[in-house]
């Protein structure tokens, strides 16, 4: 292990480091790491980088092109341009993504907002979890609070569980968007919360307490242990109160 | 092993717990992963969970939550060694190991106080065992032996203890669980014990003496 708990490496231009403990790390340009590395403060790649080993940062923020072969542990995490996590990621604090995030593992975060796209082979787990963008997971997406907005794309998810579920689409736009026959949905195996309130969301089941079903909702089993409201004509295959 | 299974929905019924906690106590890792069985049913999939574990493993949950945070909770359900170290006297006084065990077994082993996570496990166990009448002295050395070395060859793998007698010949083997064991019929098995199930009830006994 090489580096300094109070040295800053920099990258700028082309290059490559071994790894070890830095204050900072930056790369502008194209940068390399081969091993493992804890950055006690941020770690920025404004251009493209590539991480061999496990990365450990406070902030992790990354403008261009990420490359992660190990796991990644940080407190925040922005992805703004595009970056591939192969191990697992985990984020005490915050996960953000504007541009696009493709997970091979799974997802740990406080709070996951994604207004890009987030892609995840595994699960998705949060305190919270927020898009207006657009995700899959193959496995389940899982929060207290789980608030989805839908504007242009697709989203799906094997399962979805937590406490609060709202998927909703954006107002304004669904002319638009029948024009253009942009399927814009929400897709999921199975869905259970407490509270779930649903638009635009196709599913096999849905369980819950308080379930209300709004307009463009396609679900072929519906349970609730206290209240099933409908709006704006949801298809509902079959209905059972438990 | 059959165990008697529970599905998702009975199981919340008759905890009286939400789908919100089910999903959270999950995330914390409460509730292990593959305590989850998925099963194909008429609407898709349904979960199942082993009856007898989660109900108890729910019960403590909810009888720590007032005192306990549940990042706490899930060190304690965590198998992991703990960092604590106790002295002799603390361990007695909260029930762990009586006086007479704790002393066998710190002559035994030369172990000097305080006593670190792996030597409360061990002194736990023994202790357990001879009062409960289930092992004469020498056996219970004998297990803290194979024990010991298990635990040399797994690292952290799980461990589980098979303890046996034949004729009145006491036998020990360690196993890496799951394992389906043959014996023969002469064989009368005493225990089974599983390390992490031991690790549980110790982190539990802390946790709550923790609280007074």
């Amino acid at each position: 292990m090489s580096g300094n708990e109070n040295m800053e490496l920099k990258i700028n231009g082309h290059g490559s480091a071994a790894g070890g403990t830095y204050k900072q790390v930056r790369i502008n340009g194209h940068g390399k790491i081969e091993g493992d590395i804890v950055c006690r403060d941020t770690f920025v790649i404004n251009g493209s980088g590539d991480a061999k080993g496990a990365v450990q940062a406070d902030k992790l923020s990354i403008n261009g092109v990420g490359n992660f072969e190990g796991d990644v542990e940080a407190d925040t995490l922005k992805v703004v341009g595009t970056s591939t996590f192969k191990g697992d990621v985990k984020s005490d604090t915050l996960f953000s993504v504007s541009g696009t995030a493709d997970l091979k593992a799974g997802l740990r975060a406080g709070k996951a907002k994604v207004s890009g796209s987030l892609w995840a082979a595994g699960d998705i787990s949060a305190e919270s979890f927020e898009s207006s963008g657009s995700f899959q997971t193959k496995g389940l997406l899982s929060a207290d609070i789980i608030d989805v907005r839908l504007h242009w794309s697709k989203s799906r998810a094997a399962e979805i569980g937590g406490e609060t579920i709202t998927v909703k689409s954006v107002a304004g736009l669904s002319a638009l968007r029948s024009l253009f026959s942009v399927d814009t949905r929400l897709e999921a195996d199975v869905i259970e919360g407490n509270d779930i309130t649903l638009e635009h969301t196709r599913a096999k089941v849905v369980r819950g307490r308080n379930i209300t079903l709004g307009t463009g909702c396609d679900i072929d089993v519906v349970e609730y242990s206290g209240e099933l409201k409908r709006t704006g004509g949801p298809r509902v295959g079959q209905e059972k109160k438990v | 092993m059959d165990e008697q299974l529970i599905s998702k929905k009975d199981l919340l019924a008759l905890t009286a717990i939400s789908y919100g906690q089910l999903y959270r106590w999950k995330r914390k890792g409460l509730i292990p992963e593959d305590w989850f069985i998925k099963k194909s049913s008429y609407t898709g999939q349904e979960t199942f969970f082993p009856k007898g574990r989660v109900l108890a493993r729910i019960a403590k949950i909810q009888n720590m939550k007032e005192d306990v945070s549940l990042d706490d909770m899930a060190d304690v359900f965590s198998p992991k060694a703990d960092t604590q170290a106790m002295d002799g006297d603390d361990m007695v006084a909260r029930g762990i190991v009586s006086a007479a065990a704790l002393d066998i077994y710190m002559k035994d082993t030369g172990s000097t106080v305080p006593l670190g996570f792996a030597d409360m496990v061990h002194a736990y166990l023994f202790g357990k065992m001879l009062e409960s009448g289930d092992l004469a002295l020498p056996e219970a050395r004998q297990m803290l032996d194979v024990l010991r070395t298990a635990e040399i060859k797994n690292g952290d793998a799980p461990i589980a203890l098979m303890l046996a007698r034949k004729l009145g010949v006491f036998v020990c083997v360690a196993l890496s669980p799951p394992a389906d064991i043959c014996h023969d019929r002469d064989m009368r098995l005493i225990a089974n014990v599983s390390m992490p199930a031991v690790i549980e009830e110790l982190k539990c006994k802390l946790a709550e003496g923790g609280k007074s």
